[in-house]
This record gives C-alpha cells, sequence and structure tokens, in this order.
C-alpha cells in the first residue's frame, strides 16, 4: 500500500473546474488577483535590461555576466524540446554539453511524410576552458550529468530520424567523458533522458506518440516506472523526491523515487492557473513550473502548495508561451523562464502557405522575482532560434 | 448541444474558396482547423460537390491540447500550417483507439516538431465506449495531448460520414497532400 495520499484541493476552484464557459479566455481574467490570492497578473515587460541569467541562443552561449563563448554548432534538438535541458553544464563547470542537429538533405519541413529522411540528433561537448569541442554521440538527443562528472543519454539505433517512427534507440551512461558507455537500458525504446535523482537515472519512455510515462533506472538493467501519463516538473536537489504534472487532468503529484509512493498530490484549477508543465527547477522547498503564460511556484514540505503565479497573460505569447522555468537562487525567489511571442496565423496566410515556424515575433528570457513580481527581459531572438536556459543543477546537486 | 453539425455551407464563402485553392497540390476536401481555445475551437470539412461544382462544408467544436504553446510537446495544441493526411483507420487499437486520421509531423515556431498527430475522439476500436479512459465524458475531453478531438458519438459519426462520402473512401496508410489546415 503506498503511503497515505493527501489530496489538496486550491480553495474556491474546484466547482469551477472544467465549469461553464467551456474554455473561454474570460475566465481566466475573472481570478481573484487581490493581496493574499497566489495568481497575480504581471504585464510581460516591454523594456530590455541586463537579466543576469546564463543562457544559449543558437551557437552563441551568453554568460550571467555578459561574456559571450561561441558553439561550432547551434543548440537544438526537434526531438526533445522542453522534456531535457538542451544545454547543460558539467559539475565543474568545465564541460558543456548540448544538444545540435543536422537536417536530411532535401528535407521539406512542409510535408513531412511517414518514413521521410528529417535528419540526425547529436550531442557535443565544448570545452569551456580550451574552447575546444567533440562529439559526444551521433543519433543521440537527450542527456544529463551526474554530481559525479558521469553523463547519461539516449542514442537512437539507426541515427537518422524518419518522420512518424518510433526511432528507438538505449539509454547509455559514460563514467567520464573518456570512458565507454554502458547500455543501462535492456529493451530498446524511445527515451528521454530527464535527470539524476542521486544515482538513480529519470527517464521518459515515449510508448506511443507524444504520450510520456516517467521511469526511473535504479542501476543498469533495473528500470522501473513511476508515473504513467506524467510530464517532470522537477528533481529535488538531494534526489530522492520529484513533482510530477498529468497534463489534461490539471494535478501535480509528489512522488517518492525510491520507493515510487505518491506522498501528495494538488489539483489545478484549468481557469485561473493551470495547466502546469514539465521543465521546471526545484530550490529549497520551492518548485517553479511553466504554466500557460504564467510562472507557477509551490511550496514543497510533506505537502504541495500552490504558493505564487506570476501571470502575464497568456494573449500576451500570441500562439508562444512560457517554458524552461529555473530558480536563479537557493532561496527560490527570483525565476528565469524563456518567454516567446508569436503572432497566430490568419486565414489569408494560408494563400502564402506559411505556417507557425514563418510566423513573426520574438522570443527572450524573462526573470522575475517571486516576492515583489518585479520582472525584467532581456533581448529578442527570433522565435526559430532555440534559446535553453543554461542547466547547472549537476553543480547545484553537488553543493 | 455540443456536437451538433454546425452549418452545412451552400455558399462559397472566401474563407473555403481560399482553403481549397491554395496551395497546389490541395486535394477536392480540405479540413481546417481553427484555433480559439484549448477545448472550443472548430473542425471543419469543405469538399468541392462534383455535380454542381459548389463548396460545402460542415464544422464541429473540437479541441487540441492542454495549452495553446504548440511547441509543448505532448500538451500544446497544434502548430499553424498545412498538414498532410498518412491514413485514415476505423478500428485503431493503440492508445488512442477507433476512428482515427493520422496527421504528418509539424513544426512550431522555434523548430520543435511534434509528431504522432490525430484527429480521433474518444471511443473503443469498435466505436463503442470504454470507461476509462475511452470513453466521452463531457468538456473534459476536449483536452488532447495535442491532437484534434472531437466529440463522441455524433460528431465523429457525421465526420466520419462525410469524410466517406466527399472525401476518400479508403481505409489504411496513404498522404493526402495539404488535407488539413490549421490557423489561429
Amino acid at each position: 500500500m503506498q503511503a497515505a495520499v493527501r489530496a489538496l484541493t486550491i480553495a474556491a476552484v474546484a466547482a469551477t473546474a472544467f465549469g461553464a464557459g467551456c474554455g473561454e479566455d474570460s475566465g481566466r481574467d475573472a481570478a481573484p488577483s487581490g493581496a493574499g490570492h497566489p495568481v497575480q497578473q504581471v504585464a510581460l515587460p516591454k523594456e530590455i535590461s541586463s537579466v543576469g541569467r546564463a543562457h544559449v541562443a543558437g551557437r552563441v552561449l551568453r554568460e550571467a555576466s555578459g561574456a559571450t563563448a561561441t558553439l561550432d554548432e547551434r543548440i537544438f534538438a526537434p526531438l526533445v524540446g522542453d522534456l531535457s535541458p538542451t544545454a547543460a553544464l558539467s559539475a565543474d563547470g568545465r564541460s558543456l554539453a548540448y544538444s545540435t542537429w543536422a537536417d536530411a538533405p532535401g528535407v521539406d519541413y512542409r510535408h513531412l511524410d511517414a518514413g521521410d529522411a528529417i535528419g540526425i540528433p547529436s550531442i557535443r561537448i565544448h570545452d569551456l576552458r580550451t574552447r575546444s569541442e567533440q562529439l559526444l554521440a551521433l543519433g543521440a538527443d537527450s542527456f544529463a550529468w551526474r554530481s559525479d562528472g558521469a553523463i547519461a543519454y539516449v542514442r537512437a539505433n539507426e541515427p537518422m530520424y524518419r518522420s512518424s517512427s518510433p526511432y528507438p534507440g538505449h539509454v547509455y551512461v559514460r563514467r567520464a567523458l573518456a570512458a565507454q558507455p554502458e547500455r543501462w537500458s535492456t529493451e530498446p525504446g524511445r527515451y528521454v533522458v530527464v535527470g539524476w535523482a542521486g544515482s538513480r537515472l529519470i527517464v521518459y519512455r515515449r510508448p506511443f506518440g507524444e504520450q510520456l510515462d516517467v521511469a526511473v533506472f535504479d542501476a543498469p538493467g533495473q528500470a522501473r516506472v513511476l508515473a504513467r501519463d506524467a510530464g517532470v516538473v522537477a528533481i529535488e536537489p538531494t534526489g530522492e523526491r520529484l513533482v510530477v504534472e498529468r497534463g489534461e487532468r490539471m494535478e501535480v503529484e509528489l512522488l517518492d523515487v525510491a520507493g515510487g509512493a505518491r506522498l501528495a498530490s494538488l489539483h489545478i484549477d484549468p481557469e485561473s492557473v493551470g495547466p502546469v508543465v514539465y521543465g521546471g527547477d526545484w530550490a529549497g522547498e520551492r518548485v517553479v513550473a511553466p504554466g500557460n503564460g504564467k510562472l507557477v511556484v509551490f511550496h514543497v514540505a510533506d505537502d504541495l502548495v500552490l504558493e505564487h503565479v506570476i501571470d502575464f497573460g497568456v494573449s500576451a505569447f500570441k500562439s508562444g508561451g512560457i517554458s524552461d522555468a529555473r530558480f536563479l537562487d537557493d532561496s527560490g525567489n527570483r525565476v528565469a523562464a524563456i518567454a516567446s511571442v508569436v503572432e497566430p496565423l490568419t486565414l489569408e496566410q494560408a494563400e502564402a502557405g506559411m505556417e507557425e515556424f514563418n510566423a513573426p515575433g520574438s522570443a527572450f528570457v524573462v526573470t522575475c522575482e517571486r516576492t515583489t513580481r518585479a520582472c525584467r527581459r532581456g533581448p529578442g531572438y527570433s522565435p526559430r532560434t532555440w534559446i535553453q536556459l543554461l542547466d547547472d543543477s549537476a553543480g547545484r546537486r553537488r553543493r | 448541444m455540443t456536437g451538433s453539425l454546425r452549418a452545412v455551407c451552400v455558399a462559397i464563402c472566401a474563407a473555403v474558396v481560399v482553403a481549397l485553392a491554395a496551395p497546389p497540390t490541395a486535394s477536392a476536401w480540405r479540413f481546417t482547423f481553427y484555433k480559439h481555445t484549448n477545448i472550443h475551437s472548430n473542425l471543419s470539412f469543405a469538399w468541392v460537390d462534383p455535380y454542381d461544382g459548389l463548396v460545402y462544408s460542415a464544422s464541429w467544436r473540437a479541441g487540441s491540447g492542454v495549452s495553446t504553446n504548440a511547441c509543448w510537446v505532448d500538451h500544446g495544441w497544434l502548430p499553424s500550417g498545412y498538414y498532410d493526411m498518412t491514413g485514415h483507420v476505423d478500428h485503431f487499437d493503440d492508445r488512442i483507439k477507433g476512428r482515427v486520421w493520422r496527421l504528418s509531423d509539424k513544426r512550431c515556431s522555434n523548430g520543435q516538431l511534434r509528431t504522432a498527430l490525430f484527429i480521433h475522439t474518444e471511443e473503443s476500436p469498435w466505436h463503442g465506449q470504454w470507461c476509462e479512459p475511452w470513453c466521452w465524458d463531457g468538456d473534459v475531453d476536449y483536452y488532447s495531448e495535442g491532437c484534434i478531438k472531437v466529440a463522441y458519438p455524433y460528431d465523429i459519426g457525421a465526420l466520419h460520414a462525410r469524410y466517406h462520402a466527399y472525401g476518400w473512401n479508403a481505409h489504411g496508410w496513404y498522404t493526402a497532400p495539404n488535407a488539413l489546415y490549421v490557423y489561429g
């Protein structure tokens, strides 16, 4: 029997869940915003200033100090997205691992039919001291540093990704960059490495389409499913627990990694708060998650409690949104994320054959102080530029 | 009333003409999905009648994703643009079931690929109800991982009937270029 589950419902929202209004945008505007209510409306900042958060945009690593370094290739992970960091520092801060991608010759992204060759993902290592680079693995598309310098990644059996194909592969771990890879998975599958929870490795298994099952490897060859139909919001720095979100069910759950028990759960009101999405962060007793035009902060002790929602308003992003939310300090007060504002397409634009990838807009880093809701934004990039906040969690786990 | 046929349009409205005229590889029929909200959007099916040459259309309430961020794998609604249809199966039996239309992969604004996309409902492989999760409970079932979903039983039934009557009366995996345009 699992440990007792504390199901908490945000006050005053349960009755409105999936209620009348059929998802009209006005539901969000009706959310209370007075003092003490977790949902606070904040305008998306317009003026550009220094955001003080290291990130990679295209081929450029921009450190918090403003110093830059140029990578050999652009970061890009079209098969993984925000499911796994695409640029991460080793625990010693010397090596930057990043995902990149090479298009298949002649690929036409407007018509990606089943079996078409689309491209090859790979993982590269950039030495920040010597500025030299090496290929870690070809046909590989997600990775995570362990605090002792080991690196886990997924490598497909065949490097070329073909449209609508299962793209099966295996999970490998190298104890050091120069070490031989050790295969941890016993069955080929569509895996995505999420991160380390101590010595355990958290991965997604994608059994069908985009569906996500959260699994954990306790050791090589020893995997078990932690949560079906779930996304990982954040892994506790100690590796003991993790927070997952349940997508359509509008729930977040606190799970014990070692035993798999569900320790707490929280219903998220779809109108005023939800949904909450994977790709967040954990510092101290706080977890931050991207939301639909929002940054959602939970207090995590024995329970999950919704603490703050910084609500930029989903309409501010048009067809874009918030992703890759991370804390900037150990207290969990300052938060950074990637914001993308993408213009929606009109029917008339069909005549020109436009698609979302061609839509005008911009993407930038946004940082906020959780307690004051004061937010700043960095310079804008093309929405087609892949931007990733630099993942330094391996070093934080070591501290 | 959710699920009822909203309109059968005899007039040649400009929007439909645009949808059927471009791009040049289009068929004589097309789906159009207008993104309004995740659980209250609109799926239309338009076709050119072979006898009178007029354009007709029918539309239904539909949903996609749990978020309006099209770059969120497993959560965001469909990216805008043309999609090829890569097959239609009546008795699909995987994590989704029943009548399905499979769509081609599509990029979102930053190049993220959305994959394994379908038009479907919540039903069993033989078009019944298996609770849970393969049954239609109401508005909540318009939410999806990205796929376009229409209500059971009337909307999926009407959509299926019109597709076979005026679209392609074929089953299996095949390619219908530019069979769906998503916008909004």
